[in-house]
């Protein structure tokens, strides 16, 4: 239990971020309403996916530095666990577009298509399947050093295409995600003080339990791997 | 039928039965089902002030409670099974050095 004290602050952050997250006053803005709250929910599943895949990208350097096979395995473990992250904001996103951007007005077709066109859905669509391609590719190797080195090379081509992918790109062409002017997510000059107080806390929660989760399947693959051995 | 009585005794051993293991989580689901009826039980006529709390503010402590539970199942889960791999983490090195 020597180690598990980053686990209680991210129990505590998540707690705190549910229900200060649902009490707190949000500022009405027009068309959003109280589905701003969702800042603290949807956005903090993309905060712990590009946590997770920075890890997978730390992991897969050192490895390429070492070459020991566990930052192998830390490498790819991360990254499915960013995996996971990124489907729930893209699930967690369609709830939300769905009764803010959908207009209501015309038809589902035609509201479809003005939303399909969204710089940063296809963004992150592509940042996804990236990385899917990297899970394709892994597996596809049987031989292991051979795995873990092209796999760790693609890992941080894959990790250096979610930048332009998810950051940038969507920045430039026109986007009904905010943050055409700068990165409101992170630097709330326009939004009240009081949902930062909430926001930072809830992205530290999310990502340290998207390391928790990892964490076990890590430990989980080493000793699947030791059987192996044996 | 009598004479075997006896021999019936003997060979009868209370044991210690996985019955018991398998019940547990039933029985914790079931009192966690009906935790909001014991909650509610105190008082019949007038309103409990854990009811008079949830119910203030257009109930919307209820879906508060409602998500902490659900982040608590999970977080159980979580911590359960991180001493399950810490067992077989154990099992295995002793494993490995006999």
């Amino acid at each position: 239990m020597s180690k598990s004290w980053w686990k209680i602050v991210c129990v505590v952050l998540l707690v705190y971020t549910i229900v200060a997250g649902l009490l707190i006053k949000v500022p009405n803005l027009p068309a959003l309403g109280q589905t701003s709250r969702n800042l603290f929910f949807h956005v903090g599943m993309w905060m712990c996916m590009m946590t997770l895949f920075t890890i997978s990208a730390v992991n897969a350097i050192r490895y390429l530095h070492t070459y020991n096979l566990k930052y192998d395995i830390y490498a790819r473990q991360y990254a499915t666990s960013g995996i996971l992250f990124g489907i729930l904001g893209y699930t967690t996103g369609a709830i939300w577009m769905s009764y803010t951007w959908a207009d209501p007005n015309n038809p589902l077709f035609d509201s479809f298509s003005a939303i399909a066109r969204e710089p940063k859905l296809i963004g992150a669509a592509i940042a996804l399947l990236i990385y899917f391609a990297y899970m394709v590719l892994r597996d596809s190797i049987n031989d292991m050093d051979k795995r873990a080195r092209i796999s760790a090379v693609y890992n941080i081509f894959a990790y250096a295409m979610l930048f332009p992918a998810i950051w940038i790109v969507p920045r430039i062409l026109p986007s009904l995600h905010p943050g055409q002017e700068g990165n409101p997510a992170l630097d709330f000059k326009d939004v009240s003080q009081l949902m930062r107080m909430v926001e930072w806390p809830a992205f530290l929660g999310w990502s340290l339990l998207g390391v928790w989760i990892t964490t076990l399947k890590i430990r989980l693959s080493i000793l699947k791997e030791r059987k192996l051995m044996q | 039928m009598d004479n075997y009585l006896e021999n019936t005794f003997i060979n009868i051993k209370r044991t210690k039965v996985d019955a018991m293991r398998k019940l547990k989580p039933l029985l914790l689901m079931l009192l966690l089902l009906f935790i909001s009826g014991i909650m509610n039980a105190q008082d019949g006529s007038k309103e409990s002030t854990v009811g008079e709390f949830m119910r203030s503010d257009q109930r919307s402590y209820v879906v508060i409670a409602v998500i902490l539970t659900i982040l608590a199942g999970i977080v159980l889960y979580l911590v359960r099974l991180g001493r399950r791999i810490g067992k077989m983490e154990r099992e295995g090195q002793s494993g490995s050095r006999q």
